[in-house]
């Protein structure tokens, strides 16, 4: 973006493409950031790159450049930088005036794809119309653009599919040829490979299951299985689901319900997540459950802000309200009952935690993973630098912007590791993928373990014991 | 030449830089650019041409360079969380943004330093310090994301600056980019450095004085703890009053802020923080700190007062978490306006703080006259002010009555003895208010020192001068000023006669070459300096002392000035905790004055009854209670000074924040008289403590003396003056030992070293404040000295008799065979450089006597012996140690010497005098400059 010595001065005649109607950004929520800057030194961009345009207050400007139309929704650096963003919703979490950075975001992403789309279906891109067309995306991103976001994540037994097919491809051998061959270099999908979850041996496929409160009954609630996590990471739905029955609750999976839809919103394509919102409210809405528990940060997120994403749909909008006021982050969940602190044995090792930014930032828990943490007896926190500073993982921006990725994801673990923890505990799909990652790259032992993982250990040992 | 229009920079120079600094750190492309057009002040004024991102000082200087070699200006940038427009660039050309030099280069908790790179962000250099016990002081409320080179671009002050002082307090030496791309150091860190304080007067200077690349930043202990409370008022007049009370009543809290009720509601859903806010509700926010002892009752006095004033709930903040959370909200305040209004104008004044319930009267009849909502948050301890206009920039209307609110908030505090900008500086936003501040001379003093650091105007041009007159004219017509004003010229024949008619022939005496004078007002000051600039004479100001550099057997005319007779009080409210006094007030004096009224200044010095405060601050003397309270530098808030052509200017204000202009007072603080002539000084002054007490203690050696200052260093005890004296004997020389008789010979160790008649070294710790907290600090010291030191208590009478005794060690003398010696170094070398200086007598056949400031690293020695022993003395000394000043020594002893130790930025130092006394008149036989 900032290589090419003399250029762009040029640009101020052509008419500018600005933003179209649909999903606008608020011009409002643009106008109550007040410029003030204390948001800069939390942005992981900002840290790694030290450029205002790519701070929340230079993003935001831009963004109130396009509104005031001052510049394009063609701008190289605004496309380039609503792109670079890793929506952690860390600036959110420090703005003193309340800017709802991550609405404003994930409009203008849409605003971007809207205009792409427009694009593939004009035939020359008008210069201005009341929808601004942009080039369309190469074919081949469009297209696994597409078949990711409308067909992988929008049907579950399709993902699971997939995900059986990565299992393969890492249990075969091939993965192995892969990696050492050289050929994902050629492809670029070196940096991308190395994320792929370790593929959980069996998945969680909600069916309506119900698994019963271990003693007392005290409440019953709902756990949204989702996409990755049903799959990569079943084995921490069934931690999950063992630590709720320790805890008294009853849990139930209930069927039809699918992805939470945080890819789509966080990548513009609000519509898509629409129509995965819409499903899994009729999902739950009629389960009357105390709760419905996440254990994925990014999902929690996600489902908590439906009320949102559906304001304009007058048919939902009260139905999405009631829906997110259900949904409960398990940190927030267990802390917030008379935990079971009796049936939970010594874990003799040293954890450091590392914050998901949809925990820390979009839902503002940062106190209830830690105390969940210091209620293992003899585990030991040992807090690392920057623990709130996002690991660059961030949905799909591993593959849109790898080499930030992959400098974050570094930094990460570089402040991680310095705490000489042997284990780091996060609390969300991403952020362990990309810590695994970057520690195998690294070739460190250091294990990545959510922290319900850590209690169903804790649990277990005492059951064992007993 | 500057580029004028939308044309893309050089290719050579973009090239340039990118090969430099890699060109993801170079910024080209126009949209991105834009991004740099405005900082928190939203005040735009033009996209740069180019943005470099360098991520070390070299290659912060090659960019400079690059780009002034190129003819650009440089703006420097921080986090641009400023609120006066500095680091947006006006003529465009090159922003220098240090947002990725951030690396704490050194931390030295011992010596209390840290060497960090510009781009550091305050609050992380605070975390980072936080578990080693210390803290950069300063806490601007946008420390989350403001750097330390924006910090001290604008002086930045924060809730806690009340106790610790602004920005410039904390900072010990800067490195600086010049004008030819180059980098210099201000100083190595160590406080008593010879020559101009280069650091004080960057300090605030927004940039205009060239990008700072690094700084020596000094630590502060974090206190052992403190108690925070908020109490809350009927209404802002109530609560300003009770702030001026709490102050008068002598005790200085940490912190003392103020939030109306528009401020509460800003915070208080957010913060949670619970707070009623009705209409006028004020809330002020208390803080105390310290060692725990006395804390509570300290507290209670304080919070009495406030019911007294009508305080009508008092909430305290118990836990960590809470006090935090208060804060947050605090420092959130100023972004979280964006809740409650499109746009706000924050107003930054400051007033002399018992003027504070006056303003804020004017301020409501403002805001009800202009039917325009008003928040006020405000650093009240300090007196400044924050009226916060709120206001919807699509209503002209509403726009304009902002503006003329805010206008009038500044020329009432201008009226009041305010100044008008407390902490925020000049910047863009109040450029053209600087001529209802400073007048034609002022404002050409201030040019004038601009165009030693920025003489071809490139450093972040077209800020903080007025619109109208550029600086470099400004300075351009100093010169011609003081080019015209040695017409019509004076035969020196005629002087002596002249200056009789000025100031009657009772005070004007001469001898031999010499003419002695003694003006009796500033204005006879002035006049008479003018007579000398135009016979073309040199002036020697002189207070109570001699200085040594003076030549009495010169045979070229000189003029002495004795400023003896100017001994007026300029102003003196006592609970604005300040006065202003004429320069030849005898430090005595002033110690009366104050202690009439349960206040002091923390200053002993041997013959204080002699020494004038004019004399004082131009030598920038120091005192053991430095420890404590600090020196001059940080209490001179202003002064009036002569210049060399007879104009008289002021520097500074009588408040106790101020950054509007530059802090040219810190100039001539240890300038000794070489850069114009101190009329009157104003200065900050502290309430008496309640309670001080001593502890002596007899150490059984060096070692064991300093290995106890090392733990009283590292412990949360907070001595206002740890003072160390020892004495070192060669055999050939007899020196007589003046050791305090308050101390009693003990005889400890084993008996041999009885027969050695070397005294042991001695150590004062002194203790003031609440009771209990020093009663606390003995205690604990007497425990930390352990068995093996005799200790003696000391306090009332015997106390002060024997701290007089003590600075006494201080005084000149006309002993034929001493040398006087300042010796500064980084605290921590100062045990291995007491140990050199003994060795080093001793093998020079001299007697040697020192006090030191054990904490500060600064000795004083007193050298006895033949004239040849104590020349090589001092030449070795100097040599090893650099900061080696000799105070004072018979002129043999001096002749052929440079007694000013090492001088930094040597370049600087000379074109300052040139440029501020080109005709080299004021006392010129100081040169720190070899
Ligand atoms: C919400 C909020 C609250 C604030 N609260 C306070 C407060 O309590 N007290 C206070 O004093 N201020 C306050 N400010 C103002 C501002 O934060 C301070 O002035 C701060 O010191 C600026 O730091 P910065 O790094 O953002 O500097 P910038 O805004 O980038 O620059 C400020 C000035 O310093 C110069 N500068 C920056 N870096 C360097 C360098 N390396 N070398 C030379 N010059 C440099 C710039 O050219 C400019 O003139 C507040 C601002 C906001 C938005
Ligand atoms: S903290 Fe909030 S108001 Fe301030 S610049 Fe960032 S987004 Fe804008
Ligand atoms: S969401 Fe994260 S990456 Fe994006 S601007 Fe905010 S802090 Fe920066």
């Amino acid at each position: 973006m900032t290589s090419e010595p003399t250029r762009a001065r040029t640009k101020v005649d052509i008419p500018l493409v600005g933003f179209s109607n649909k999903d606008r950004p608020s011009t409002e929520i643009i106008n109550t950031c007040v410029h003030c800057g204390l948001c800069l030194s939390s942005c992981p961009t900002y840290r790694e790159t030290g450029l205002e345009m790519s701070s929340p207050r230079g993003r935001i400007y831009l963004m109130k450049a396009v509104d005031e139309g001052r510049i394009g929704i063609d701008s190289e650096v605004f496309q380039e930088q609503m792109s670079q963003c890793l929506n952690c919703r860390a600036c959110e979490a420090v703005c003193p005036s309340g800017v709802q950075y991550g609405a404003i975001l994930e409009a203008s992403r849409t605003q971007i794809e809207q205009a792409r789309d427009a694009g593939r279906s004009a035939e020359t891109p008008a210069p201005i119309t009341a929808q601004p067309v942009l080039p369309p995306r190469p074919l081949w991103q469009e297209g696994l653009r597409r078949g990711v976001f409308d067909l992988l994540f929008q049907d579950m037994r399709i993902f699971r599919t997939f995900s059986w097919s990565m299992r393969l491809y890492q249990r075969s051998g091939l993965q192995w040829f892969a990696r050492n061959s050289g050929i994902l270099k050629l492809i670029r999908m070196d940096e991308t490979e190395t994320m792929l979850p370790p593929i959980s041996t069996s998945f969680t496929v909600p069916q309506g299951q119900i698994f019963p409160a271990i003693g007392e009954r005290r409440y019953s609630v709902a756990v949204l299985t989702g996409c990755i996590m049903g799959t990569a990471f079943a084995h921490v739905h069934e931690a999950t689901i063992r630590v709720l029955q320790q805890n008294g609750c009853e849990v139930i999976l209930p069927p039809d319900q699918g992805c939470c839809g945080a890819l789509h919103t966080h990548g513009g394509d609000l519509d898509g997540g629409r129509e995965l919102a819409r499903r899994n409210i009729a999902a739950f809405e009629h389960l009357g459950v105390d709760a419905i528990v996440i254990n994925a940060a990014g999902c929690g997120s996600t489902l908590k802000e439906y009320g949102h994403l559906l304001h304009d749909d007058t048919a939902w909008h009260a139905r999405a309200e009631a829906f997110s006021e259900k949904i409960k982050d398990i940190h927030e969940f267990l802390t917030s009952i008379d935990m079971n602190q009796a049936g939970l044995a010594p874990l003799p090792i040293s954890v450091t935690y590392q914050e998901p930014c949809h925990l820390a930032h979009a839902q503002r828990i940062t106190a209830e993973p830690r105390q969940l943490l210091r209620a293992i007896p003899e585990l030991e926190l040992r807090e690392m630098n920057e623990s709130s500073l996002c690991c660059g993982s961030a949905g799909v921006y591993n593959v849109t912007q790898p080499e930030m990725a992959a400098q974050l994801g570094a930094r990460k673990v570089k402040n991680a590791l310095a705490t000489g923890a042997k284990v780091i505990a996060t609390a969300n799909p991403g952020c362990a993928l990309q810590l695994a990652g970057e520690l195998r790259r690294r070739g460190e032992e250091v294990q990545v373990r959510y922290i319900v993982e850590l209690l169903d250990e804790s649990y277990r040992r005492k059951m064992d014991h007993s | 030449m500057l580029p004028m229009d939308h044309v893309a920079p050089a290719d050579g120079l973009v090239a340039a830089l990118c090969q430099a600094l890699g060109s993801h750190a170079v910024v080209t492309s126009l949209d991105a650019l834009r991004t740099y057009d405005a900082d928190a002040s939203m005040i735009v004024a033009c996209i740069p041409d180019l943005v470099a991102v360098p991520a070390t000082p070299q290659q912060a200087a090659t960019a400079a360079r690059l780009a002034l070699q190129a003819g650009y200006p440089i703006v420097a940038r921080g986090a641009g969380t400023g609120i006066a427009g500095g680091a947006v660039p006006v003529r465009r050309g090159l922003v220098l943004s240090f947002a990725r030099m951030e690396q704490i280069e050194q931390v030295e908790t011992r010596s209390r330093f840290a060497v960090v790179q510009a781009g550091v962000v305050n609050a992380e250099l605070n975390a980072y310090l936080a578990p080693l016990g210390f803290q950069f002081a300063p806490d601007p409320s946008s420390q989350r994301a403001s750097t330390i080179g924006g910090n001290l671009g604008t002086n930045a002050g924060g809730p806690h600056c009340l106790k610790y002082g602004v920005t410039t307090n904390h900072i010990l030496a800067v490195e600086l980019v010049r004008p030819d791309g180059t980098l210099v150091w201000t100083g190595d860190g160590v406080a008593e450095a010879s020559g101009y304080d280069l650091t004080g007067v960057i300090v605030g200077s927004e940039g205009t004085f060239g990008p700072v690349t690094r700084a020596i930043v000094r630590l502060t202990p974090l206190p052992e703890a403190n108690r925070v409370v908020l109490a809350l008022f009927p209404s802002v007049i109530t609560a300003s009053a009770a702030v001026s009370a709490v102050i008068a009543a002598g005790s200085l809290p940490t912190s003392l802020e103020v939030m109306d009720h528009n401020g509460i509601r800003a915070v208080n859903g957010a913060y949670g923080l619970g707070l009623p806010e009705a209409e006028g509700t004020t809330l002020l926010i208390i803080e105390v700190d310290g060692v725990e002892d006395g804390l509570d009752d300290l507290l209670e006095q304080i919070l009495q007062i406030c019911r007294d004033q009508g305080a009508f709930e008092l909430r305290p903040a118990r836990t960590p978490a809470e006090q935090a959370r208060v804060w947050a909200a605090r420092k959130a305040f100023a972004g979280a306006i964006g809740r409650l209004a499109p746009a706000y104008l924050l107003v930054d004044t400051s007033v002399p703080r018992t003027r504070l319930p006056l303003m804020m009267e004017h301020v409501e009849r403002l805001r009800q006259e202009y039917g325009v909502e008003v928040c006020n948050v405000f650093h009240a301890g300090d007196g400044n002010l924050h009226p916060l206009v709120l206001y919807d920039p699509s209503d002209a209307d509403q726009t304009h009555r902002a503006h003329a609110i805010a206008e009038a908030v500044l020329a009432l505090s201008i009226e009041q003895g305010g100044v008008i900008s407390g902490e925020h500086g000049i910047g863009l936003e109040k450029q053209d208010f600087l001529p209802l501040l400073m007048s034609p001379a002022d404002l050409q003093l201030h040019a004038a020192v601009f165009a030693v650091f920025n003489p071809t105007n490139q450093f972040n041009p077209a800020k903080i001068f007025p619109t109208a007159t550029p600086p470099l004219e400004l300075a351009a017509q100093r010169r011609a000023r003081l080019h015209a004003a040695r017409e019509p010229q004076l035969p020196v024949t005629a002087l002596a006669d002249t200056l009789r008619q000025v100031l009657g022939s009772a005070y004007v005496s001469e001898h031999d070459a010499q003419v002695t004078i003694q003006p009796g007002t500033v204005e006879e000051l002035a006049a008479s300096v003018a007579v000398c600039y135009r016979a073309g004479v040199a002036v020697v100001p002189l207070g109570g002392g001699t200085p040594p550099e003076l030549d009495h057997t010169s045979t070229e005319v000189q003029v002495v000035i004795l400023t003896q007779r100017l001994t007026r009080v300029c102003t003196y409210a006592p609970d604005d905790l300040t006065i202003g006094v004429e320069a030849g007030m005898t430090l005595a004096e002033l110690h009366r004055l104050l202690a009439a009224n349960g206040q002091q200044l923390p200053l002993d010095v041997a013959e204080a009854d002699q020494a004038t405060l004019g004399g004082l601050v131009a030598a920038a003397a120091d005192g053991p209670r430095r420890a404590g309270y600090g020196t001059l530098r940080d209490w001179v808030l202003g002064m009036t000074v002569v210049e060399a052509d007879g104009t008289l200017v002021r520097l500074g204000a009588q408040v106790v924040k101020n950054v509007s202009g530059y802090d040219l007072p810190k100039l001539l603080v240890g300038s000794h008289g070489t850069l114009g002539i101190i009329a009157t000084v104003s200065l900050k002054v502290f309430p008496q403590p309640p309670t001080t007490a001593t502890l002596a203690l007899t150490c059984p050696d060096r070692a064991s003396a300093f290995a106890l200052v090392d733990r009283l260093a590292a412990s949360r005890l907070q001595p206002t003056a740890v003072e160390y004296v020892e004495a070192f004997q060669a055999t050939a020389a007899a020196v007589s030992l003046q050791v305090p008789e308050h101390i009693p010979t003990i005889e400890v160790g084993s008996p041999s070293s009885q027969t050695v008649p070397s005294p042991l070294p001695l150590l004062y710790v002194r203790a003031e404040g609440h009771p209990a907290a020093v009663e606390r600090h003995l205690r604990e010291l007497a425990r930390m000295a352990g068995p093996q030191m005799a200790s003696q208590h000391l306090e009332g009478e015997a106390e002060s008799a024997l701290w007089h005794e003590l600075t006494a060690l201080d005084a000149s003398g006309s002993d034929p065979h001493t040398a006087r010696i300042r010796l500064a170094v980084p605290p921590a070398e100062l045990c291995g450089a007491v140990e050199d200086a003994g060795q080093l007598a001793v093998q020079s056949r001299l007697g040697l006597r020192l006090n030191a400031r054990a904490l500060n690293g600064v000795a004083y020695l007193h050298a006895t012996g033949a004239t040849e022993d104590l020349r090589q003395f001092y030449t070795v000394l100097a040599e090893r140690w650099l900061h080696v000043h000799l105070l004072d020594a018979p002129p043999a002893v001096r002749a052929g010497l440079h007694p000013w130790g090492f001088v930094p930025a040597q370049d600087l130092m000379r074109t300052l005098k040139s440029e501020l006394d080109p005709q080299g008149c004021m006392h010129p036989s100081v040169r720190f400059v070899p």
